[in-house]
């Protein structure tokens, strides 16, 4: 029977039950390499163990042709290689370790700007609501039909409804035209009377609700203001134009009223004559007069004046032209 | 055995040349004159596609040089390790703990990304 020989190449490896006195007498220690600082620290520990025992290797124990050729030498080459196997495992399970401990960090890290981002826009809503919660115009949040979802402070006293009550409600006829994107002036009949101009301009939530926002202002004032101003340019532009017809008309009614006193103080022996020349000069007396008013009229400004001067009665005045000629 | 240092980019590239096997006689000459090599804190490549075989002293040369490169925090690859050279780092479970790639190219590449 062909012996095995005792190192090298076709060597019988029955060296296997004394790892554990070859772990003692070659200070393996791993348990010591498993609990360095980190990865990079084991490595150096693991360096500095290969180079001690390499260095305590024989030059010839990693020869292929001939293996170790003392029993001292194999059984340090066998204490390298567990070493070495036993320092690739941990190296392995610690790079493993580490990379599932950065992409811990790297979640804790995500998680933790998330809760930064939700902190934040909590704080941006919080102001945002405060915002919203002092604001005279009314903010509307409406579905795709048209529905109030959500309604500020405001809406309620603006659309003369109790606030609580729009929530669920369809907008008001007057508001409901009002389309997406548009901004626009609307005239609101109140429920319990009265009416209110509002500014009024809907825009579409960005998101897949479809929802959209309707801002409402109370422009009423504004809006009679302007109106008022209107009424006033309007006023001072008639005004205008009866100061000029007045200036006008002076000068033709001043020949008419002198011819005829002329003619009525020539007409003494034709009383109808006489009688008809009065008449004239009391009816272009009284166009003076009422030219005369309304000169004064314009220069004082007052709608009010101009009105009572229109609307005098013009039978307080005497007789009437027309009654004369028959 | 010579070493000889070129450059590619960033990375210094260190070559032993002149010998097939790195053995006790010359471990101590070629550890000094890698080591001089690679002074400087430059990241680098030790091509050893011309060695064929090493002894335990070869091997101890690799250890310490890979060492003293971790110690200036600079990183080193192994290139064209080949033959009895990869299966005695394979045998040591060196190959796991280094970076050996196949040609100097890929190590330039891999040091240079």
């Amino acid at each position: 029977m062909k012996k095995s020989p005792p190192f090298g190449p076709g060597a019988k490896l029955d060296v296997l039950p004394r790892l554990a006195d070859l772990c003692r007498n070659h200070e393996v220690g791993l348990e010591l390499l498993e609990r360095s600082a980190d990865l990079e620290a084991f490595l150096d520990r693991v360096l500095d163990e290969y180079e001690r025992r390499i260095a305590e290797l024989a030059p010839d124990a990693l020869d292929a042709r001939t293996g170790p050729r003392s029993a001292d030498s194999a059984s340090r080459l066998l204490a390298l290689v567990m070493f070495a196997s036993l320092a690739a495992a941990i190296r392995d399970r610690a790079v493993a370790s580490k990379e599932l401990s950065d992409r811990a960090s790297g979640l804790e890290r995500i998680n933790m700007d998330l809760e930064a981002a939700l902190a934040e826009a909590q704080r941006a809503r919080a102001r945002l609501d405060a915002v919203v919660s002092v604001l005279d115009a009314a903010i509307l949040i409406v579905d795709r039909s048209g529905r109030i979802l959500k309604a500020n402070p405001a809406a309620g006293p603006l659309l003369g409804r109790d606030s609580q009550e729009l929530v669920g409600a369809e907008l008001p006829a007057a508001v409901a035209r009002v389309g997406p994107g548009e901004r626009m002036e609307i005239r609101l009949d109140l429920p319990a009377g009265g009416s209110r101009v509002l500014l009024a301009a809907r825009t579409a939530v960005p998101d897949e609700e479809g929802d959209e926002v309707l801002l409402l202002s109370d422009v009423t004032d504004r809006y009679r203001e302007i109106e008022h101003r209107h009424d006033a340019q309007r006023l001072a532009e008639l005004l205008r134009t009866v100061g000029a017809l007045s200036h006008k008309v002076n000068n033709p009614l001043t020949a008419l009223l002198g011819r005829a006193q002329l003619l009525r103080a020539r007409a003494e022996a034709d009383a109808s004559l006489a009688k008809a020349a009065r008449v004239i000069e009391e009816s272009a007396t009284r166009i003076a007069d009422l030219i005369r008013q309304l000169g004064a009229v314009a220069k004082e400004g007052r709608r009010e004046d101009l009105e009572r001067v229109l609307a005098m009665d013009e039978t307080d005045r005497g007789e009437r032209p027309e009654e004369v000629v028959r | 055995m010579k070493v000889l240092c070129t450059r590619s980019g960033a990375v210094k590239v260190v070559r032993l040349e002149g010998g097939d096997a790195l053995e006790t006689g010359l471990a101590a000459e070629v550890k000094r004159a890698v080591l001089e090599a690679l002074e400087g804190a430059e990241d680098a490549v030790l091509d050893l596609s011309a060695v064929e075989f090493m002894d335990s002293a070869g091997i101890g040369v690799l250890v310490s040089v890979f060492k003293a490169q971790r110690r200036r925090g600079r990183r080193l690859v192994f290139a064209g390790v080949c033959g009895g050279v990869a299966a005695v780092l394979e045998l040591l479970k060196l190959d796991r703990i280094f970076v050996c790639l196949p040609d100097v190219g890929s190590a330039v590449r891999a040091l240079s990304a």
